[in-house]
């Protein structure tokens, strides 16, 4: 068994979503993590507070802060921490993420155990 | 782990736009929007990490307030705007605490509906008023369901919403002088909202059923409030509740018609006909007969009969009868043909349905050569029945319907 963990990026700010819209893409995610808790392979999910992120970096010898930046597109919003055979099947677990069908993006990388 | 209620977030937008709105007053009613839908977008953003909450209503009500509260504080000249309308503290008060949840929403949704019914908007404004900001449906939606595109829907919504903002409504009950004549706008247009939904139209099912049973659903919250309960409000319940019970029916698997005759009465709604039933009732309390009255007493007919051949078709020709004199519709003339070729036999019938099509209303009526047709198969002249059916599917633009008539010529083929 390995983990793997789910970046999840934003999609585009869904204003036009409706109420009803809303409550099943939030239904689709519950499918989702209800599924793999049960099998076990949910290990951690976390949302990231928004806007608040900072870039931190030295040069000459001086720390530099950069930020805090605007919520774009690319935004980490949160992450899941999964647990699976291989990467194939994490692939197919992250496959079924409803952050994929909301426009979102999810970068999938393997915990070096 | 916590699941949702169908609809919860439809119509808990509903009830916390209408609340909001008391305090912030009907001019901010766009601000409220927004604050509302920012409240479900958070739950968009946090609920599929940290699961959905033990009491999501009150997690959504919870954050609204303090959304609101922020946008209050926040804007001090904004404050000032409000003519007063916005108790901060008041507000505060009556939301705070676990009683959050007893906080009657019903109230404020009713009052919403009353100012949505406002006589200068016109009935189709009025109806896309209600269902966006009572019962929570996107302007999308509400286009989507009333086949009209979705910009015309939503300038329709807007001019709406800049009328009654131009009208001063303020957030109460319409005052008793006028309270019955409003009344009698509001259940309109649930009525109207209910036909939308209850026509076969090519729009949705799903989202069509779903209008339907909103209908139900903002009559039932009318009528437990006093200002709400009229005989004919009892009387249009009644009705909805005694044809939505039939919904499921009325429709196999592939989406066809399924007529009356053939429809499978066990999936009939029980519960829904006996609320119907109990409401027919409680309608008989006035003087007055309307409209509604005899619709739900022949839809009572229908409902409670075992077969189609046990129908008491001749209380329900009494009834025809009835709303021919009261309310001379085009479907009321057809219908009350059907109904004496059920009593008096088809030749009756067809002489009746013959003669409406000399009627203006009803010359270019699709469903009128679909009845007459449908006599005259019955009576065995199977040639005139397949030019009635022609004629009828030429004027029908319906999915459902074009696909029920084509199955009767096909069955007749000629």
């Amino acid at each position: 068994m390995s983990q793997f963990m789910l970046f999840i990026r934003n999609g585009e700010e869904p204003n036009e979503l409706s109420a009803e819209e809303i409550q099943q893409a939030i239904q689709r995610f519950s499918a989702w993590a209800k599924k793999l808790r049960e099998q076990g392979k949910l290990i951690a999910a976390e949302k990231l507070k928004d806007n608040e992120g900072l870039l931190l970096g030295a040069r000459n010898g001086q720390i530099i802060v950069d930020g805090p930046f605007a919520e774009t597109k690319e935004t980490i919003g949160g992450y899941f921490v999964i647990e699976a055979e291989n990467l194939d099947e994490a692939v197919e677990i992250t496959k079924e993420c409803p952050a994929l069908s909301n426009g979102g993006i999810v970068e999938l990388r393997e915990v070096e155990g | 782990m916590p699941q949702l209620v169908d609809h919860l977030f439809r119509h808990k937008a509903g009830q916390m736009i209408s609340t909001l709105t008391r305090y912030f007053g009907v001019d901010n009613l766009e601000l409220v929007e927004d604050i509302i839908q920012e409240t479900l977008l958070k739950a968009l953003q946090q609920w599929p990490y940290h699961g959905i909450p033990e009491n999501p209503g009150g997690w959504l009500w919870q954050t609204a307030k303090n959304h609101a509260l922020d946008v209050l504080r926040r804007e001090a000249r904004f404050q000032k705007r409000l003519r007063g309308e916005i108790r901060l503290i008041e507000m505060e008060q009556a939301t705070a605490g676990p009683e959050a949840d007893a906080y009657p929403f019903e109230d404020d949704q009713l009052s919403m509906m009353f100012i949505g019914c406002h006589p200068t908007l016109s009935r189709e404004a009025q109806i896309a008023f209600v269902l966006n900001t009572v019962s929570g449906f996107s302007a999308a939606e509400i286009a989507r369901a009333f086949l009209v595109p979705e910009a015309t829907m939503a300038q329709r919504l807007v001019r709406a919403k800049v009328k009654l903002r131009m009208t001063g409504s303020r957030f109460e009950l319409p005052e008793s002088g006028s309270l019955t004549k409003r009344l009698d706008a509001v259940l309109d247009v649930l009525y109207l909202l209910f036909n939308e939904g209850y026509e076969a139209h090519a729009g949705e099912r799903l989202l069509r059923e779903e209008l339907c049973l909103e209908a139900v659903h903002l009559c039932r919250l009318l009528i437990t409030h006093p200002a709400g309960q009229s005989p004919r409000a009892h009387a249009l319940l009644a009705l909805m509740c005694l044809q939505a019970a039939r919904l499921k029916a009325r429709i196999d698997v592939n989406g066809d018609l399924i007529l009356l005759a053939e429809q499978d009465r066990s999936l009939w709604h029980r519960e829904m006909i006996h609320e119907g039933l109990r409401h027919l009732e409680l309608s008989a309390a006035g003087d007055a007969i309307s409209e509604f009255h005899l619709q739900a007493a022949i839809a009572a007919k229908h409902a409670v009969a075992e077969t189609f051949e046990q129908t008491d078709w001749n209380g329900i020709l009494d009834d025809y009868c009835a709303l021919l004199e009261t309310a001379p519709s085009p479907v009321v003339k057809l219908n009350h043909a059907v109904a004496v070729a059920m009593v008096h036999g088809s030749q009756a019938g067809l002489e009746l349905l013959l003669k409406l099509q000399e009627d203006a209303s009803l010359e270019k009526y699709h469903l009128l050569y679909a009845a007459i047709g449908e006599l005259y198969e019955r009576s065995g002249d199977f040639q005139k029945a397949w030019h009635s059916y022609r004629e009828a599917l030429a004027l029908t633009e319906n999915e459902p319907e074009r696909r029920f008539l084509q199955k009767k010529l096909r069955v007749i083929g000629f």
